[in-house]
């Protein structure tokens, strides 16, 4: 019984100590720099795969075409072609 | 999956990145493979269209000059648009790893290209559009049975700088109500000092009536369908065009009869389609100043091509 009694005071100071703000903020720091770590170790592996496939070429053309198309898309615009 | 060559060495030139940059702007795939000349040459091959179009908006309005100076020369950058990104591609995948860096050869160099490009031809389209030659396309059958609901038609604004309407002219002029679209297009009926008398269908200028002669119906085998009243060819001045009574519009006998002397500086103008246009029997006269431009050419003819070209009464 008394030792029953003396683990639940030991419980019960356990649970009323309050965890460092200094400490949490580290750990919720590390947390953060873990995702951001992530995340780009995400992009950097995308990255490679797409520079090692023949997609990055196709990818590059095709936004290359959309923008060097405005100049035409306009002047269809301007011919009452193309309506926005 | 097969791989791209690697871009490790900086003098390489790698042909998808010449395609790219071609891409974005013609005649910087060609720069970056050390052809400056020709990229020049294809990179301001864009001011080919507004000076042409210039040069078109002087001459007396003609077929050749709506395909040679219009026509083509929009089809002639828009080929040789794609020819200099095969030909960047092509030029970039024979040299290869064999090419020696040229002074030009920076990326600031080409991305200051590129942008330029993407703003100078839309500028000098903006140009164009607001002093040389307005495309509009028409929504209304006001002006049938020469112009019909969605004909594309191209209106020199060059003109309306040099001359003052003259009756029989097409124009397209600033809307003076406030309601409607932004512009209209009518025909000048009567010129300033002219006085008009509007009884009906029976118009009068300056005492003299203007004759009117039934078009065959032969001869709009092309547009049948779209017109749907009595086709009169009308002589006003010299000038002879088609004009429509009747058809599912009201009856003319519901517009008022009108008598107006025409002030200085401005004209009376009509819809050919007589029953379904709102002109200056509503609004009045309207003033010169007013007018943007006049009707050159049909170059995209809501029904039959044989319509395409200049318009002509």
């Amino acid at each position: 019984m008394r030792d029953e009694q003396e683990y639940q005071d030991w419980l019960a100071n356990k649970q009323n100590v309050q965890p460092s703000i200094e400490l949490t903020d580290q750990i919720m720091d590390t947390v953060v720099e873990q995702q951001v770590l992530q995340r780009a170790t995400l992009l950097l592996r995308t990255l490679v795969w797409l520079e090692r496939t023949r997609l990055a070429p196709y990818m590059a053309c095709s936004m290359a075409l959309l923008v060097g198309a405005i100049p035409f898309l306009y002047l269809a615009h301007v011919a009452q072609f193309i309506a926005y | 999956m097969a791989t791209v060559p690697s871009t490790a060495d900086p003098a390489r030139r790698v042909p998808w990145v010449a395609l790219a940059l071609s891409f974005l702007s013609a005649g910087v795939g060609h720069i970056y493979c050390g052809r400056i000349f020709k990229g020049l040459l294809l990179y301001f091959a864009w001011f080919v269209i507004p000076l042409a179009a210039l040069i078109g908006a002087f001459f007396q309005a003609s077929l050749g000059t709506l395909i040679g100076l219009i026509l083509v020369p929009v089809a002639a950058v828009t080929v040789l648009y794609f020819y200099a990104a095969s030909d960047a591609y092509s030029i970039a995948k024979s040299s290869g790893a064999n090419y020696q860096l040229k002074d030009y050869n920076r990326p600031a160099i080409y991305w200051l290209l590129i942008l330029v490009e993407i703003v100078y031809p839309v500028s000098l389209t903006i140009g164009v559009r607001e002093y040389v030659l307005e495309a509009f396309v028409l929504p209304t059958r006001s002006m049938s049975p020469s112009f019909l609901a969605g004909d594309r038609i191209l209106v020199n604004k060059l003109a309306s700088r040099k001359d003052f309407p003259d009756r029989g002219d097409v124009v397209v002029f600033r809307n003076p109500t406030p309601t409607g679209g932004r512009v209209f297009i009518k025909r000048v009926i009567g010129v300033a000092g002219d006085r008009v008398v509007i009884n009906g269908s029976e118009i009068e200028i300056n005492g003299k009536r203007l004759e009117r002669e039934r078009v065959p119906n032969e001869s709009l085998d092309a547009i049948r369908g779209l017109v749907d009243g009595d086709v009169s060819y009308e002589s006003n001045s010299g000038t002879r065009y088609q004009v429509m009574y009747g058809g599912d519009a009201p009856a003319d006998d519901e517009v008022e009869p009108t008598e107006i002397v025409i002030p200085p500086r401005s004209v009376f103008v009509m819809g050919d389609n007589r029953n379904l246009s709102r002109d200056s029997r509503h609004f009045g006269s309207i003033h010169a100043g007013d007018v943007l431009g006049y009707v050159d050419y049909i170059y995209w003819p809501a029904a039959s091509w044989s319509r395409f070209g200049v318009y002509r009464d």
